[in-house]
């Protein structure tokens, strides 16, 4: 694993496979204040980027050893801007999303966060884009 | 009781009483782990009243939350059920954005969960 932190703003370099999971939650938290996110929020972000890294796990690489995976995270203004990327197959939406049961993942990333964005090439990978409003302090 | 502990993840089985059994699960339930879950569900017998410790559970993510529902689905088909009880702060929110808050799913307590059981029995 890779972990690059620059001011306000923590990358990720990680295999995508299922232990990966865990090891961007833990980061996200350590990294929390850095972030600008409060604690009551770590919950829905943790949820965020599991669901995110879930999809590039199930999906990315089919037919061969887990590949790599980058998420970046950086606060822009009042908002958090997540970035979950891999370099795999591309998703075809009716075929990955509808067989296997997913898709739910990134109905759950829509409910907890302000926007989410999909790009993806067939032969080139995924790039979720994610924003999430920060909780301000009452 | 059976114990099945992997990177601070653990799940124990218990008989806690006839045709009752109790699943406390410890650590973070998710993509990597949900199998130990699933596998541990369909180890239950059919008719099975069973309830889920969720005290130590500090995370569920879609994949746990998954294996619950189908785990819900398995016992009522073969006449139990299946509750949670004792969900904290992040799995409270996941049943909340779900839907599952209201369902008859979740509960405070094991007194509670251990009553609503024994009423849809009865």
């Amino acid at each position: 694993m890779e972990t690059t932190t620059e001011p306000d703003r923590l990358r990720l370099d990680l295999p995508a496979e299922p232990d990966s999971v865990a090891i961007v939650r833990r980061e996200l938290e350590a990294h929390a204040d850095m972030l600008g996110v409060p604690a009551s929020q770590l919950g829905d972000l943790k949820t965020i980027l599991s669901e995110a890294c879930g999809n590039a796990i199930r999906y990315a690489y089919p037919e061969r050893a887990a590949g790599p995976m980058r998420i970046t995270i950086e606060p822009d203004g009042e908002e958090l801007e997540i970035h979950v990327c891999d370099r795999g197959s591309g998703l075809r939406p009716h075929r990955d999303l509808t067989s296997k049961g997913g898709g739910f993942g990134l109905l759950l990333i829509s409910a907890l966060s302000k926007s989410l964005s999909l790009f993806s090439e067939i032969g080139k990978g995924t790039h979720l884009e994610i924003r999430v409003l920060i909780q301000q302090p009452a | 009781m059976t114990r099945v502990m992997d990177r601070g993840f653990s799940i124990a089985v218990e008989a806690s009483a006839p045709g009752s059994h109790r699943i406390a699960i410890s650590g973070e339930l998710d993509l990597a782990v949900a199998d130990r879950l699933n596998a541990a569900l369909e180890e239950i017998p059919d008719r099975a009243n069973v309830l889920i410790d969720l005290r130590k559970c500090s995370f569920i993510d879609s994949t746990g939350l998954a294996s619950i529902v189908k785990g819900r689905q398995r016992q009522e088909a073969s006449g139990g059920n299946l509750a949670v009880f004792g969900a904290t702060a992040q799995v409270r929110r996941l049943f909340e954005v779900v839907g599952l808050a209201e369902d008859g799913l979740a509960y405070e307590s094991l007194e509670e969960a251990s009553s609503a059981l024994a009423s849809a029995r009865s």
